[in-house]
């Protein structure tokens, strides 16, 4: 335990001041004094098993392990003035080596390997060991991920202790004693833990290796890139490792307020999407119906021929630009500002927009502070990895609570907390039964601040737990356990995630037509927000943080890419913003509000929009009713790494660079702006998104705006955003450098009233009588995924999992191939029978099946209602 | 402590008094022990002996000396983890104060006996495999050092032994000594091995002159 006391201490006749609680260890690391270690590691607890850090303490009859022993005022340690330590440092390296197959040519360890360093520094330089070597399995693998080699281990505990203490997924351990232990897994179960990949760089020898990076490079050859993972919201920071201009390996880069010291086996392994063999090398351009390979000049010139003849002809309302999540800040702004000043609309949208009432997650690491945790519709485990495992800290560590409120179970619901697992379209009535049930556990001294608590308890009358029973599928007694807890609890915070936000569609009220303005539709999720709202205030005003999917979810929309916001959310109707925005931009802007995604397919049924550019992303598959509709926009424009469904439908596909490939930024989960920075080159003739689109406003604005789109690199682009973006006038690039730049908070008024919020009873409907609701799962057939083979043997089959009782009524089986039919359409399938998801509802994963979940949908907005059928 | 020969004392000493149990030994250590003798003896066995009894006494009284045409070399007094005595200590009394005064410990009082046609070298070699099989693999010395000095002693047994082999030997017994290791199996594995070295080293040797056991 650190304390504020400092002791004093001598280290090698050095006077050293430190906390209280340090260990000897620590205070000499602290000072400049080198100590070997092999067991120990700053981030897992001691246990002094290799005795290589062994120092002698003035008092005490033998040498001590320097990471156990604790500081103590007036100690006296010698380390390097200690011949006796030396020398047994000295001896325990010979000790290590008899037996070590010294094969550091052809072990990937090899120039960054521990046991090679300390037998330079602290070892006796030669062996005289003559004996036979042990031998163990050299070349056993431990799943799909790493290789072991047993005879390389030192039996240091790391990986088992990292896996058991932080990941809390005890999978592997040492088996037998003596010289003959081994480090394996159970009864040689491959390894499963998403955080294997961990136990790499941690091993201090070549025992554990990664089996996508065997023998791809030494790792000297290696070009090591400061880059962000691109495959979720966190924004982990990392080294792309780069050998003739290919990713060879991703590592992770120390950030304590993102990802420590760590990744996902994700971020970490699914590299290889970046030098696919299918990566778009060239322009196409579709000649005679097909598409066929083009140069830039002759791309970009039909690309901006196509938008001028439909500004021409059916004025600018008739275009729309369909932006990304994945792309970056530079990237969404560019686009926004090309959209909206040289096609002249605001006909801007992106899918899986965050609504701007969703506030950001205010910090990773406080994660491990907080003794109730509330998932709400948010699964971090596939989701964003890194959230998951600050969560365990807590748990694992601090005894933390995690109430799943979900309609399945998901990884974190592994800790025993409480699960409300709702039939999606019963979020709301089941959150209002939780508030009531928490008036009823006397919570009262936390409200002080709200205004109208008195009201609510009137409105949340009909909301009593036993009430809420049978529409939600929520046994009564779990949401009091829940209630319990979070009455007791100190400092909860909720978490909730895109498939929460359905909720407010779904129990809010009739749906709207798909030709409602684009405000009313984004006010749909409303009712989901203003509960959160409300359980956030009811526990006395804690946080309550969203947690999106996409890696630049928070940078689409702060950069604008919407139909009624510009950079910096700043309303698009606001007159004095679209003055100051035209003069930045140079050129008038349109006062009319955009379409929204939904907008724009109802356009392009109708024949409106005749012409559409969509940068990073494929509604064809994710939306496969709108996407329908995109084949009837005469003229489409896609921009992306592969040929997906919608590039396949396009005029023009324009081949774009991926995160390794070009600078830019992006906005983490937590609002933290960071930089990417390009650690190769494209392949073939791909480009960055900010060139394409400077190049193509070149060719399409008059001379005199020419200037305002002279940008050169990035960077420029970046310095605008400074300019443009409230609150970014400070940007500190060498900070967005580093660890990430955050910007300043914009300061939210307390809330202080409830906001009524009633919750409808979502219509039965006997023919389809189950609600089908999808997720992620962390490994999936996804757009990059699908390219990155190593991590597609991990893929499961498409499946659909199913309650026990309902599977007994449909007369379903383990195994059974089904179709799942809903009005829009069908799907085959798998059965999985579990009492992991609620009664009544079915769980399908999303991006796994080879046709897309999303042929089931009616819309974006709502579960749809399926049968099961063999 | 929950080994039976202590609880066995914990009635006599209630029921009889300190100064009863006190008077039974022969030495300041009080009451009685069970000393063990095996090894090529005449009568190998157990025995509860007034605390203090000398090793020689109990060698000859109660086991009944070397077995015919046998010599007497040398004993470790109290179990495998316990350095070496010989000749000169045969008057010595095995109890918890005195054993140490010349070098060794009492252990668990269970003596093992070598005599002059069995292997000294052979001897430590035996008893350091047990060890090396029996370490836990915790810490590093224990579990590397432990099967490198079975392997050397084991080159000496098979004539393969080199010169610099007891220096080798020496400096295992310091570095898996008391304070370089987690717990005490290493050392105690040493305190035979150490001794031996000591009062043995001539056996040593000659395995590396002649390149052979001389006992085989």
């Amino acid at each position: 335990m650190t304390t504020d006391r400092m002791v004093h201490l001598t280290i090698d006749d050095q006077e050293i001041g430190c906390p209280e609680g340090w260990t000897v260890y620590e205070a000499a690391t602290a000072a400049g004094i080198h100590i070997p270690t092999f067991c120990h590691h700053e981030k897992l607890v001691p246990v002094g098993a290799c005795r290589m850090c062994l120092v002698e303490i003035e008092g005490t009859l033998g040498l001590q392990t320097s990471c156990t022993a604790p500081v103590r005022e007036g100690m006296v340690v010698r380390v390097h003035t200690s011949p006796r330590a030396v020398e047994a440092r000295r001896a325990n390296i010979e000790f290590l080596l008899t037996n070590h197959p010294l094969d550091c040519p052809v072990c990937d360890k090899g120039g960054e390997c521990p046991l090679q360093d300390q037998a330079l520094l602290d070892g006796p330089g030669n062996s005289r060991y003559v004996e036979e070597k042990r031998h163990k399995s050299k070349r056993y693998p431990l799943g799909e991920f790493i290789v072991l080699d047993q005879e390389r281990c030192v039996l240091c505990w790391r990986c088992i202790r990292f896996l058991d203490e932080w990941a809390g997924d005890h999978e592997l351990d040492l088996f037998g004693r003596g010289a003959g232990t081994r480090l394996t897994t159970f009864q040689g179960r491959p390894l499963t833990s998403k955080w294997q990949g961990n136990t790499i760089d941690i091993c201090p020898v070549g025992a554990l290796t990664s089996r996508i990076f065997r023998f791809e490079a030494r790792v000297w050859e290696l070009t090591n890139t400061p880059s962000i993972c691109p495959l979720c919201s966190v924004g982990c920071n990392t080294f792309l490792g780069v050998k003739n201009n290919e990713v060879r390996r991703i590592t992770p880069r120390e950030n304590p307020e993102i990802n420590d010291v760590w990744v996902c086996d994700k971020g970490r392994f699914a590299h290889s999407f970046v030098d696919h063999p299918e990566r778009l090398t060239t322009p196409l351009v579709r000649r005679d119906g097909k598409l066929e390979p083009a140069t830039w000049s002759e791309a970009l010139d039909v690309v901006a021929r196509g938008f001028k003849a439909v500004l021409d002809q059916d004025g600018s309302q008739a275009i729309a630009g369909l932006g990304s999540t994945r792309v970056s800040n530079e990237a969404s702004y560019l686009f926004q500002r090309f959209v909206r000043s040289v096609l002249q609309t605001n006909n801007l949208d992106h899918l899986e927009r965050m609504p701007s009432g969703a506030t950001p997650l205010q910090s990773l690491p406080n994660l491990e502070h907080r003794d109730v945790i509330v998932l709400l519709g948010a699964d971090p485990s596939t989701e964003a990895p890194l959230v998951e495992l600050w969560i365990k800290k807590a748990v694992l560590r601090h005894g933390a609570k995690v109430i799943v409120i979900n309609p399945h179970k998901i990884e974190l619901s592994r800790y025993g907390g409480p699960w409300l697992g709702y039939r999606p379209g019963s979020g709301l009535a089941l959150l209002n039964s939780l508030m009531r049930a928490l008036l009823d556990t006397g919570l009262r001294d936390r409200t002080g601040r709200a205004t109208n608590v008195d009201e609510v308890r009137a409105w949340l009358e009909p909301f009593g737990p036993d009430r809420v029973e049978r529409t939600t599928g929520v046994q009564a007694a779990a949401i009091r356990q829940a209630a319990e807890l979070l009455a007791q609890a100190k400092q909860p915070i909720i978490l909730y995630g895109p498939n929460w936000l359905l909720e407010g569609p779904a129990g809010s009220a009739a749906l709207l037509p798909t030709g409602a303005p684009s405000e009313q539709r984004a006010g749909l999720v409303r009712p989901a927000l203003d509960l959160v709202a409300n359980l956030a205030l009811l526990l006395g005003g804690v946080e309550a943080g969203f947690v999106p999917w996409d890696h630049n979810t928070l940078g689409a929309l702060e950069m604008g890419v919407a139909p009624d916001l510009y950079p910096g959310q700043q309303p698009v109707t606001d007159n004095r913003v679209r003055s100051r925005m035209a003069s930045f931009w140079g050129s008038a802007l349109s006062p009319v509000r955009g379409l929204d995604f939904d907008g724009m397919m109802v356009a392009a049924r109708e024949e409106g929009l005749k012409a559409m550019w969509i940068l990073g992303a494929d509604p064809a598959r994710h939306c496969r009713v709108a996407g329908n509709l995109l084949g009837q926009i005469p003229f489409l424009v896609v921009q992306d790494l592969f040929l997906t469904d919608t590039a396949s439908l396009a005029e023009v596909v324009l081949p774009a660079t991926s995160f390794a490939e070009s600078d830019g930024s992006a906005i983490n989960l937590t609002g933290r702006l960071q930089a990417v920075t390009a650690a190769k080159y494209p392949p073939g003739q791909a480009r960055a998104d900010w060139w394409i689109i400077t190049q193509l406003a070149r060719l399409m604005v008059p001379p005199k705006q020419q200037r305002a789109w002279a940008f050169s690199s990035p960077q420029h682009v970046l310095d605008e955003m400074a300019k443009v973006l409230p609150g970014y006038r400070n940007l500190d690039r060498a900070a967005m450098l580093a660890g990430g730049w955050q910007p300043p908070r914009p300061q939210e008024a307390q809330r202080r009233v409830f906001t009524r919020v009633n919750a409808v009873t979502p219509k039965e409907d006997p023919e389809y009588p189950l609600v089908l609701c999808t997720g992620r799962l962390l490994y999936d057939r996804g757009a990059l995924l699908h390219h990155a083979e190593p991590v597609q043997h991990v893929v499961p089959e498409g499946y659909v999992m199913i309650h026990p009782g309902d599977a007994g009524q449909y007369g379903l089986a383990d195994g059974d191939g089904v179709s799942l039919v809903s009005r829009a359409g069908r799907l085959r399938s798998t059965v999985r029978v579990s009492d992991e998801v609620a009664p009544g509802t079915v769980f399908a994963p999303l991006n796994v099946n080879d046709a897309p979940l999303s042929v089931l949908f009616d819309d974006r907005w709502t579960w749809p209602r399926v049968q099961v059928v063999k | 402590m929950n080994n039976v020969e202590t609880l066995c004392n914990v009635p006599h000493i209630i029921g009889k008094g300190a100064a009863w149990f006190k008077n039974l030994s022969k030495t300041t250590n009080g009451g009685t022990k069970i000393y063990g003798v095996s090894g090529k003896v005449q009568r190998p066995g157990a025995w509860e002996l007034p605390m203090g009894t000398t090793i020689g006494e109990i060698l000859n009284e109660y086991a009944g000396g070397m077995r015919e045409g046998l010599k007497f070399r040398g004993l470790l007094p109290g179990g495998g983890s316990t350095d070496f005595l010989v000749e000169e200590h045969l008057d010595v009394p095995m109890d918890f104060d005195t054993i140490p005064e010349v070098g060794s410990r009492m252990g668990t009082g269970t003596m093992i006996i070598l005599d002059d046609q069995t292997c000294p070298v052979g001897m430590v070699h035996n008893l350091e495999r047990f060890f090396a099989q029996e370490s836990c693999g915790w810490c590093t010395p224990c579990r590397d050092g432990l099967p490198w000095v079975e392997k050397v002693l084991r080159a000496l047994e098979e004539g393969r032994g080199q010169p610099g082999d007891l220096d080798l030997l020496e400096r295992h017994g310091r570095f898996l000594w008391l304070g370089f290791t987690f717990c005490a199996l290493a050392p105690g594995a040493m305190e035979p091995l150490r001794s031996a070295l000591k009062y043995f080293r001539d056996d040593f040797e000659q395995h590396i002159r002649e390149k052979r056991c001389p006992w085989r």
